[in-house]
């Protein structure tokens, strides 16, 4: 059997190889520690205006969506936020304790409302506007909702305490 | 230890794991290559190839899509398809495209991003080896076609005086024997030697790469990204199932897409002894253009999909530890020992992988003994097994209701069957929910114990198999259901999130125990969400 490969090959696809990546960083411990200062954000950049839970997105979706409907705001950052939050809204509302056919409704609107933005190449139109507040109203209830859920929880926490 | 022999060490542990994870497809790809030779012979290999025809090339994609194999487990089957002059250009469209995917790898990919974006990477890698293939037969000299011999073509029907009419006479339990004692010299045969070239790649990239040096290099917003992943994966060796996972990790990272389609189609597709055995079969000339057209093709169609694909919600972590595997697994803070280099080579092999190692290992023993004798008695090593076969046949007695089924009938029946077999598999591999999810149970409690603990090493292992199985519960969901609920997929997403952020956590130097169980506190609730969405029926599903 003939050598499988020629020494000289070999060679000149090492050097191939250590000209392409003998300047990548050496782990990355050096390479994020600079910057960051909690152990999640050393991780992942959380955006700031990421928000906390459902009632926060559902409050701060309102007033963005205010904010741009009254035309108060023109800047471009802050349409674009808007429509990020629009983009989180499944995933937080996944994190809460909102059931599955609520948050297939929320899911529903929220895809049509990105279909329309990516449309739009993520203007605010009047369709779209009239969609966030359907979206808007959709959070308020599933915020209640889950509000509901949590006090009869409570209550219920209250009353084995209290028969104990 | 000196340095350079750490790094070394390293090298040597990383051709261990390739040898250990390319067993179980290199065993099947013996089978298949045995079939080809034992029961289709060169004209049923070529007309099932698709012979000369145009649609050589997608048939020779479609039936590497729908074999279970690996780019060394293609060794034995493209030493077949070369004996039986299959095209160049056919060749190569089946040496690429078969590691590429499988129906198990398939199956998981489809858990990963969006399915689209999986079935659109297969179009993809459809289109390369199309292109490729084309360009190739194009080029490459009749001639040269005509006379070159594979190493595979030592062991041509004609070479040892057997012809294929010689052949069709070993029937029933002869040709079994056949097989099976093929298959053994094989294992220890020219197969394996170019096997050992390909997971030679993986020791070279880990002396190349520093510890963790790919962690930060193929991010969405880096311009070369595909570039740096098309240099890293030529040396690379990657089984279908491997690469979807790293796939899954890039795009839950939001690393390139182009990246990925990179890695997929040539970390996958091709290794350095598919590489070299091109070369020596045809040519450096030709091989060294159709590489070249290869790599740009690649790369092209890497930079025209290079767009950023971040699901929502998901914040680039700028980095990723999905090519880890590739890089030095001897990290700087390890301590220089015989033990640490041998829990560090054993780390992360499953048990299928030994069984199948240890089978392998057995074939290779037996197969070099059946060698050696076999030059004692002065048959060519490579030729032997079909020769003696042959030799050894006796007229078998004609009994009244005996009918001898054409040869290539009953390998089309073993191959359809090993792909129907393949599929089976499937529901093997990707349980009922309800076993998944038992399965995640234990996980789950191995995890959350151990990093409550502070065991760390421990919790980053089992963290693993809970992800994994994460998507097993999918896959599971889906192929008995035929649907997958984008609560059950967010929710999904939502897990296996949290679980990054676990692993991270876990990872940190110095180990922050109050972090941690801040991490742990949002798993409990998700957790609950995320098997409460498998596990209810659908008339329950308002209920909190």
């Amino acid at each position: 059997m003939r050598p499988p490969f020629s020494s000289k090959l070999l060679i000149a696809v090492q050097v191939l190889l250590v000209c392409c990546l003998g300047g990548l960083p050496q782990g990355c411990s050096s390479h994020f520690e600079s910057e960051q200062k909690t152990l999640f954000d050393e991780e992942h950049q959380v955006p700031e205006h990421w928000p906390e839970g459902l009632d926060q997105l559902a409050e701060d979706f309102r007033r963005r969506l205010d904010e741009v409907r009254m035309n108060l705001t023109q800047d471009p950052e802050a349409r674009k936020e808007l429509s990020d939050l629009v983009t989180w809204t499944d995933e937080i509302a996944a994190d809460s304790d909102l059931d599955e056919n609520r948050w297939n409704q929320l899911h529903a609107t929220t895809q049509r409302l990105r279909q329309q933005l990516a449309r739009e190449g993520g203007e605010w139109s009047e369709t779209s506007l009239r969609l966030g507040e359907k979206l808007a109203t959709e959070l308020d209830r599933a915020v209640d909702y889950v509000r509901g859920l949590q006090l009869a929880r409570d209550q219920e926490n209250h009353e084995g305490e209290g028969a104990h | 230890m000196e340095g350079w022999l750490w790094i070394l060490s390293g090298g040597l542990i990383r051709i261990f794991q390739g040898i250990c994870s390319a067993s179980p497809t290199f065993l099947v790809g013996l089978f298949i290559a045995a079939i080809l030779r034992f029961y289709f012979g060169s004209q049923g290999t070529r007309t099932l190839f698709g012979g000369d025809s145009l649609r050589s090339l997608p048939q020779s994609w479609a039936l590497g899509m729908l074999l279970p194999v690996c780019s060394i487990g293609v060794f034995p089957i493209l030493f077949e398809m070369r004996r039986a002059k299959v095209n160049p250009g056919a060749l190569s469209a089946f040496a690429l495209s078969a590691p590429l995917f499988n129906p198990l790898s398939l199956l998981y990919g489809l858990t990963l991003s969006r399915p689209l974006v999986i079935l659109m990477f297969a179009f993809g890698s459809l289109m390369v080896v199309t292109i490729v293939g084309f360009v190739w037969d194009l080029f490459q000299s009749r001639k040269e076609s005509g006379d070159g011999q594979a190493e595979g073509a030592t062991v041509a029907i004609g070479a040892d005086g057997a012809t294929a009419a010689q052949h069709d006479r070993l029937i029933g339990m002869q040709r079994l024997r056949g097989v099976s004692s093929w298959m053994v010299r094989e294992s220890a045969g020219p197969s394996s030697r170019w096997g050992l070239v390909a997971v030679c790649g993986l020791g070279i990239l880990a002396i190349i790469l520093p510890w963790g040096s790919m962690q930060g290099a193929v991010e969405h917003n880096d311009p070369w990204a595909p570039a740096t992943m098309a240099a890293v994966s030529i040396p690379v060796y990657a089984t279908p199932m491997l690469t979807m996972s790293q796939l899954g990790m890039m795009f839950q990272h939001a690393n390139s897409p182009g990246a990925a389609f990179v890695l997929l189609v040539i970390g996958t597709g091709l290794n350095l002894g598919t590489l070299f055995w091109f070369g020596f079969q045809f040519g450096w000339r030709p091989v060294s253009l159709w590489f070249l057209t290869l790599m740009m093709t690649v790369v092209a169609i890497a930079y025209a999909i290079n767009q950023p694909l971040i699901p929502a919600g998901v914040e680039p972590a700028g980095h990723t530890h999905a090519f880890d595997i590739y890089t030095n697994p001897i990290s700087p803070s390890m301590q220089p020992s015989a033990t640490v280099l041998m829990e560090t080579a054993v780390k992360g092999i499953e048990w299928p992988s030994w069984i199948s190692t240890s089978l392998l290992a057995v074939f290779f023993v037996a197969g070099l003994v059946l060698r050696w004798i076999d030059r004692r008695r002065g048959f060519h090593a490579d030729d032997s097994p079909t020769r003696s076969e042959i030799q050894s046949v006796e007229p078998t007695p004609a009994l009244r209701y005996d009918r001898v089924v054409p040869p290539s009938l009953v390998g089309g029946t073993l191959i359809v069957g090993l792909i129907i077999f393949s599929i089976v598999m499937c529901y093997a591999y990707y349980p009922a929910p309800n076993e998944a999810l038992e399965e995640i149970r234990v996980a789950r409690a191995e995890t959350l114990t151990a990093a409550s603990a502070g065991q760390t090493e421990h919790a980053l292992q089992w963290l693993q198999v809970w992800d994994d199985w994460s998507r097993r519960l999918e896959v599971g969901t889906y192929i008995r259901h035929f649907e997958l609920r984008p609560y059950q997929r967010m929710q999904g997403f939502l897990i296996r999130k949290k679980l990054e952020l676990l692993e991270h956590e876990l990872e940190h130097d110095p180990f922050e125990i109050d972090e941690t169980k801040k991490v742990l506190q949002q798993i409990y609730r998700t957790n609950e969400r995320w098997v409460d969405a498998f596990r209810r029926p659908d008339a329950e599903r308002s209920r909190p």
